[in-house]
């Protein structure tokens, strides 16, 4: 038996692209020769996956202490190893401090952020390395296969992901083991299983992390899953924007072939079972079901109308399943540890937990796993440690582009499938971003359709046509030129494109327009009628005035101010003045003045006044 | 037998298992709006027309994409879904050029504007070739639609014109995919698809390829299949909708495909595959070279025989006699005919007849086509000729060369096109062929093909088989007394007559451009037709026999810009006429040397650089001559100024008003009203926002500018005669109006204007000849009185103008101005963008 002094230690570097991008490549070799050097040759290295805590990187965790490490920079490596490594003297200036107490944590199960979740397709993030398969083997991947394969029916495999309730993850939430049996049942003689990683939401990367962090545990879904529906043939149909994934995707399906785990007679059972790796081409529709197809099949990535529902006439007219990678994620441990296991988590109608990406104004960034039933103020507040810079909640989008807008009183919603539709939005697959006072609501609303407006595409009237004039509409009233009848012109068409729309892009873009005008009425009217935006965000409504009382003659925000709008001297002593004509409403001036002197309004003589000075905006 | 019942709208309904709950629909008789669905085609959903409320099945699922089941309870018309659809037609017109469906005028407008202008792009329905067949008109009026709430987004593509016989212009298309998809069921490997994504998508070839450029056959399935005037044939697209439509076979090539044809007035505009499968596909010459064969302005119309001062014409009954005279003194080895193998049955028969038993010879020969060229078959016939050994012929084409012709002694020629051999002959005959006659023919599947005399023949003309018979009869022989092709058949059949069964054309015309037939009766097909050299790839495109102006002269231009769809801006260098021009007058261009004068008025005009400005609409052929001449080159001629300058005073209150081209023209008029101390009142009028231009102009130049639109996507929703009355409601005291736009609009102000008393001149658009008050054409009726408009105009007294009259007299050249228009892809015009 060893102990910490006699350095069985692992250390763990995240090289999720997150971390890879803020340098963790150079940390990894770093602390590699920096060991080496030390002599210290019996810690092991791992490189692990991303731990869904981006916002927080580099992070390096040692084990087995699990002590957490934010924010590591190549300098700090040499410290790292010396007192952590050789002197088992935690390096206590590198470890997560919660945002709102300011108090250092060190270990990771310890961090409010993890402690507060109950992961379990993000268990193995940022714990195993993905290119390796025996540490996926040893955290219990490819177990329940052998289970699948040497004991149960493909029947009893549906009967207990029915009675485990789980529904689909990757928007929709239909009931999955529905619609394996759909498939089940159809006679062919060639079915497929295809998974859906061409996560397309802006912000969402709870696919990306697991596709990085424990690919294994995806393709032992989809085995599972074929096995269930009776296809020998799988996809991952992965977008190209994520070639991290794409490569370690690679490796795990070459390695799992190596082990028996791909081809014929998977883990020595009858069962053949092989996968191809598909890479996307730039469009977000083709995440859309039958668009995917159409895309896998050389086609145009356009929708298809269903009836025929891909489970009975899918790619190249078979039989075809299409399944989330969370939602993949599940079956193994729904299989492994029971569906009442699974069933006794989360709500009635939405067992399990949900895995959402909670973004924006929000103190702790990042992914996070939490039971189907979780109040919003639990997740904004507890686990993300609620809203920085002292500012107010304002409102909560999830579902992506398809989701909607929810406001401060519904906080103490318990999140699932059905209570998120009662409000408006939908749980999608999983983007949740925080809003404050800052933010402008129309705005949000003119971003989500000038996304969809973009990845219409273009197949059906509605949509393409539909989009088009709202996202006019919306950009006309935040750039100032809202006529009255805006409001009506756009719940009428967003009715249209909803109703009319072929496909699920166009059903549910409409969703941000409408949940903002239900919520947010006001802040519509005030663009259109009062030529004002509250939330201080839309240009066209902003003024910039100089305080004369406050200001001290710095001269500071004549020097920063692109446009040379700002007149005035030090030396001979002049007011300084913004010419609003030549004003480009860039917020320069407002947040270099030290003194807080510079007024930051919106509408004539409108009670929206702010002053900046001690608030050190990032405006 | 697998039957099924729904209820639809209450109604119990019979189907087939399979069916759909459209095709279940159509068959009990209820209708069901589609656009994207073709009998033809595979459902594809896209339009969201057909939606309806299925039991069951949430939200509005479409009709024609939906299995019918047993059971089902369908509604197609609830108020909701009327309301629905209605919302789908409105977007779907706000990507098509839809201003003249909501417009006020509608009604006056279609009686008094019964065509439409030919315009490069269609900017609205009144300058679209498709007006009376358009399937989005239909379902704008079913639906009651009279206005948008949004406004049209016009993508401002260009026209696309560089193709042999097809005009497509994509501002038009509203993403149906019918063109794609037929594309693909009948050439199995489609040249046209989507491309680009979301409001960009549209309909294009692989990396913006000129169809010539990829395997289009050119079979026209895409124009005819198209609801909107997007993809159009541009020999036919003006001539409106058929009065007459008639089944027959194309005879041009062995294949002696069926062929649907489209006429007016006895005329064969079109000539279509009969079905949308791959079967019945057709080839570019039977589907676009055929109408404009008959219709060449080649074509032999008159019959004639040769004298001692050459060939003069002479009547039919003339003609035979000559041939008579001519041919009999010949028989035997002495003698020969040449039949084309594009002909009839009877008519072979009949000439395969005539040179046994009339001419007592076995020189009967066809000219076949051999690819590249022409081959007499059989050989000896052709070496006998080729010999010398013939003295006599009856050609119905033109297969020898001169040198062979010359060593005639008799030649009788029945041919449709002048040629070698009609300049060599005694007699010609002009006949009557293909649409023109009836008969059987016999194509390379073995199967005995039936032709319908569809067309009407120039008078005067008749087919070979009734020549022949007249010939014969003339000489007095008997066995040629057939009154019909029918009879000539029984005697056919009777006689067990067989023919072998010509060869298919491998590689096939179906299949490839490059296969296609190059000969009618030894006549080069692209001779003929000219738009086809955009077709076959040996033939070099002849250069422009325009000489291209290019040392120093006169008339330079200096810009030219075009500023909204279809209006071009064009500034020309023209020193004497900007010296001297004044306000109100006009310039007579000819961009060639043989081009048509056309009147402009001069928009606008820089003393000190020596130029003038005219801002042109195209709308036919000349105009399009100039729309499409490039800025650095010469206008061959510009003549002015013409006419009389505005009288310009102070009057008070002047209201300037433009419409279309008249925006243009209004400036000056505006400009002068201003600087002569009038309060100016310009009116600009648009179909639409995308249409409005030179505001910044007009506002520079009067003292209140009012925009008004005939759908109500800016300004007032309108025309000029609603800004006149809501001016004159809001107290204005108006002295004087110019209004300067088209006929139609300046008829409507002017009723309005005399209502109110309000002085008004209105800009002529009258046809001109010469300019200057010679010719006549340009007459107005003012009152009790005659006015030139090139000399007592071009601005009338519009309260006394009869224009009823004028409408009339400026549509006496429609049909010339069609036919005049060119029919070459772009690039091998004269004129050149």
């Amino acid at each position: 038996m060893t102990g910490p002094n006699e350095n069985d230690r692992t250390v763990l570097v995240c090289k999720g692209t997150g971390c890879v991008s803020s340098g963790s490549i150079a940390i990894y070799d770093a602390i590699e020769a920096e060991i080496k050097k030390a002599g210290l040759e019996e810690i092991n290295m791992k490189l692990t996956g991303c731990h869904g805590f981006c916002q927080r990187g580099p992070i390096v965790i040692i084990e087995p202490e699990g002590v957490f490490y934010s924010a590591v920079q190549e300098k700090d490596v040499p410290e790292i190893v010396e007192s952590h490594l050789k002197n088992n003297k935690p390096v206590e200036r590198l470890f997560y401090r919660d945002p709102v107490t300011d108090e250092p944590i060190k270990c990771y199960k310890d961090i409010p952020f993890y402690s507060g979740q109950e992961r379990i397709v993000l268990k193995n993030c940022g714990h195993i390395n993905p290119e390796v398969i025996e540490d996926s083997i040893n955290a219990g991947v490819y177990q329940a296969i052998k289970k699948v394969l040497h004991g149960m029916t493909s029947e009893k495999v549906i009967e207990t992901i029915k009675k485990s309730g789980l529904r689909g993850r990757g928007g929709a939430g239909f009931p999955t083991a529905v619609k394996w049996k759909f498939c089940r049942d159809e006679k062919a003689n060639q079915k497929y299983i295809i998974c859906n990683a061409d996560e397309g939401d802006p912000g969402a990367f709870m696919d990306r992390s697991i596709l990085e962090a424990t690919p294994h545990q995806v393709i032992e879904g989809m085995i599972i899953a074929g096995f269930a529906i009776g296809a020998t043939k799988g996809f991952i149909y992965v977008r190209a924007e994520y070639p991290l994934a794409v490569k370690r995707l690679g490796i795990a399906v070459s390695q799992a072939r190596e082990r028996g785990f791909l081809g014929d007679n998977v883990a020595g059972s009858d069962f053949s079972f092989d996968l191809k790796i598909f890479q996307g081409a730039g469009a977000f529709v083709c995440g859309e079901e039958t668009g995917l197809i159409a895309s896998i099949e050389g086609s145009r990535g356009m929708p298809r109308t269903r009836p025929p529902f891909p489970a009975q006439k899918g790619l190249w007219g078979r039989p075809t399943i299409i399944n989330n990678v969370k939602t993949l994620s599940y079956i193994p441990e729904i299989i492994n540890r029971g569906a009442d296991w699974f069933a006794g988590i989360g709500t009635e109608k939405s067992p399990g937990t949900a895995v959402f990406a909670l973004t924006g104004k929000v103190a702790n960034c990042g992914l996070i796993e939490v039971p189907m039933g979780t109040t919003l103020r639990d997740i904004i507040f507890k686990i993300g440690g609620g809203i920085p810079d002292g500012k107010k909640f304002k409102a909560v989008q999830t579902g992506g582009p398809s989701g909607g807008c929810i406001p401060a009183e519904f906080l103490d919603m318990k999140v699932d499938f059905d209570e998120l539709a009662k409000v408006g939005s939908i749980m999608g697959s999983g983007g949740m971003i925080v809003m404050d006072e800052d933010s402008c609501m129309v705005d949000i609303a003119r971003y989500f359709l000038s996304f969809t407006e973009d990845e219409s595409c273009g197949k059906c009237t509605p949509c393409r046509m539909g989009t088009q004039h709202v996202l006019r509409i919306l950009t006309n009233i935040t750039e100032g030129n809202g006529k009255p009848e805006d409001i009506d012109t756009l719940e009428k068409l967003c009715k249209t494109i909803k109703e009319a729309s072929l496909c699920g892009l166009g059903q549910t873009a409409p969703n941000p327009v409408l949940t903002t005008i239900e919520y947010f009425r006001d802040e519509y009217e005030a663009h259109i009628n009062e030529g004002r935006c509250p939330a201080l965000a839309c240009k066209a409504f902003l003024t910039y005035t100089i305080d004369t009382e406050a200001c001290k003659l710095c001269g500071l925000c004549k020097k920063e101010c692109p446009t040379d709008a700002i007149t005035g001297s030090v030396k001979p002593p002049e007011t300084f003045v913004i010419n609003e004509e030549k004003c480009i409403r860039c917020g320069m001036c407002f947040s270099v003045c030290p003194f807080g002197a510079v007024e930051k309004s919106s509408g004539n003589g409108g009670p929206q006044v702010r002053k900046s000075g001690s608030e050190n905006n990032n405006e | 037998m697998s039957e099924i019942t729904l209820t639809i709208d209450g109604r119990e309904v019979k189907a087939a298992k399979g069916d759909t709950v459209l095709e279940a629909a159509q068959k009990a008789g209820i209708e069901i709006p589609t656009l994207c669905a073709h009998p033809a085609l595979e459902p594809y959903g896209a339009c969201r027309l057909c939606i309806v409320e299925i039991e069951g099945i949430r939200g509005y699922p479409t009709s024609c994409t939906t299995p019918a089941t047993d059971g089902m309870v369908v509604k197609t018309n609830s108020p909701d879904i009327i309301a629905l659809r209605r919302e789908v037609i409105k977007l779907m017109l706000s990507g098509h050029t839809s201003p003249c469906l909501v417009c006020n005028h509608r009604e006056l407008c279609e009686k008094y504007r019964p065509v439409p202008f030919k315009t490069g792009k269609a900017t609205r329905c009144i300058f679209c070739s498709n007006i009376d067949n358009c399937e989005l008109r239909k379902l704008a009026d079913e639906y009651e639609i009279n206005e948008f709430e949004v406004p049209i987004i016009y993508r401002n593509l260009d026209i696309e014109r560089n193709d042999p016989f097809m005009d497509r212009d994509y501002n038009l298309c509203v993403l149906c995919g019918r063109c794609a998809r037929i594309c693909e069921k009948i050439n199995e490997k489609g040249v046209i698809d989507f491309i680009n994504r979301g409001k960009d998508a549209r309909i294009g070839t692989a990396f913006n390829r000129s169809h010539t450029e990829t395997d289009c056959r050119f079979c026209g399935a895409c124009i005819d299949i198209c609801p909107t005037g997007a993809l159009s044939d541009r020999f036919a697209k003006w001539y409106g909708a058929p009065d007459k439509t008639e089944d027959s076979t194309c005879m041009l090539c062995p294949h002696g495909c069926s062929v649907h044809l489209k006429l007016k007035n006895g005329k064969v505009i079109g000539s279509e595959m009969t079905e949308f499968t791959r079967e019945a596909r057709i080839c570019a010459v039977g589907r676009f070279v055929l109408p404009q064969l008959l219709d060449s302005p080649s074509r032999l119309v008159s019959h004639q025989v040769r004298t001692e001062d050459g060939l003069m014409k002479t009547t039919y009954e003339d003609a035979v006699a000559r041939a008579v005279e001519k041919l009999g003194p010949y028989s035997g080895e002495q003698i020969a005919l040449i039949a084309d193998p594009a002909a009839t049955r009877e008519e072979i028969y009949l000439l395969n007849k005539f040179a046994k038993e009339v001419m007592k010879s076995d020189n009967f020969a066809i000219a076949k086509n051999d690819g590249e060229n022409l081959v007499i078959e059989p050989g000896p016939v052709a070496e006998a000729i080729e010999k010398g050994e013939v003295k006599a012929l009856y050609s119905t084409g033109n297969y020898l060369d001169s040198a062979t012709l010359q060593r005639l002694e008799a030649l009788v020629v029945s041919d449709v096109f002048p040629s070698e051999t009609e300049k060599a002959a005694d007699v010609i005959i002009a006949a009557a062929v293909l649409a023109e006659t009836d008969g059987t023919f016999l194509n390379s599947a073995g199967d005995i093909k039936r032709l319908t005399a569809a067309a009407i023949s120039p008078e005067g003309l008749f087919p070979d088989w009734r020549i022949i018979c007249d010939i014969a009869k003339e000489m007095g022989v008997s066995g040629f007394d057939f009154e019909s092709t029918a009879d000539i058949n029984k005697e056919l059949s009777e006689k067990g007559v067989d023919y072998d069964i010509p060869v298919s054309p491998d590689p096939s015309p179906l299949d490839d451009v490059a296969a296609l037939p190059l000969f009618y009766r030894g006549h080069r097909l692209t001779d003929i037709v000219c738009a086809l050299k955009g077709l076959i790839p040996e033939e070099t495109t002849e250069e422009s026999t325009e000489e291209e102006i290019t040392e120093e002269r006169p008339f330079k231009i200096v810009e030219k810009v075009e500023i909204v769809p279809n209006t071009h801006m064009i500034t020309v260098h023209a020193p004497v006429i900007a010296e001297k021009c004044q306000p109100g007058q006009f310039v007579i261009a000819m961009v060639n040397e043989k081009s048509e004068r056309i009147p402009y008025t001069i928009s606008d005009f820089d003393r000190k650089e020596g130029t003038i400005t005219i801002v042109i609409l195209e709308m036919g052929r000349s105009s399009r001559e100039m729309a499409n001449t490039r800025s650095g080159k010469y206008l061959a001629h510009l003549t002015g100024p013409l006419g009389n300058p505005i009288e310009v005073k102070k009057y008070g209150t002047v209201v300037c008003a433009g419409g279309c081209y008249g925006v243009g023209a209004i400036l000056p008029v505006a400009r002068a009203m201003k600087e002569a101390g009038n309060r100016v009142i310009c009116i600009e009028e648009a179909s639409s926002h995308y249409l409005l231009h030179w505001q910044d102009k007009l506002s520079q130049n009067c003292d209140e500018l009012v925009i008004v639109t005939k759908d109500g996507s800016a300004g007032m929703k309108g025309g000029i005669q609603e800004v006149i009355s809501m001016l004159v409601d809001r107290g204005e005291k108006i002295d004087q109006a110019y209004i300067i736009g088209c006929t139609f609009m300046m008829m409507l102000v002017s009723e309005v204007t005399k209502e109110h008393d309000i002085p008004t001149q209105t800009a002529m658009n009258s046809l001109m000849l010469d300019g200057t008050g010679m010719c006549g054409s340009c007459r107005v009726t003012v009152g009790k009185d005659t006015r030139f408009a090139c000399v007592d105009g071009p601005f009338l007294d519009g309260l006394k103008i009869d224009w009823i009259e004028l409408i009339q007299r400026q549509a006496t050249f429609r049909k010339e101005e069609i036919e005049a228009l060119p029919q070459e892809p772009l690039q091998m015009h004269n004129c050149r963008s």
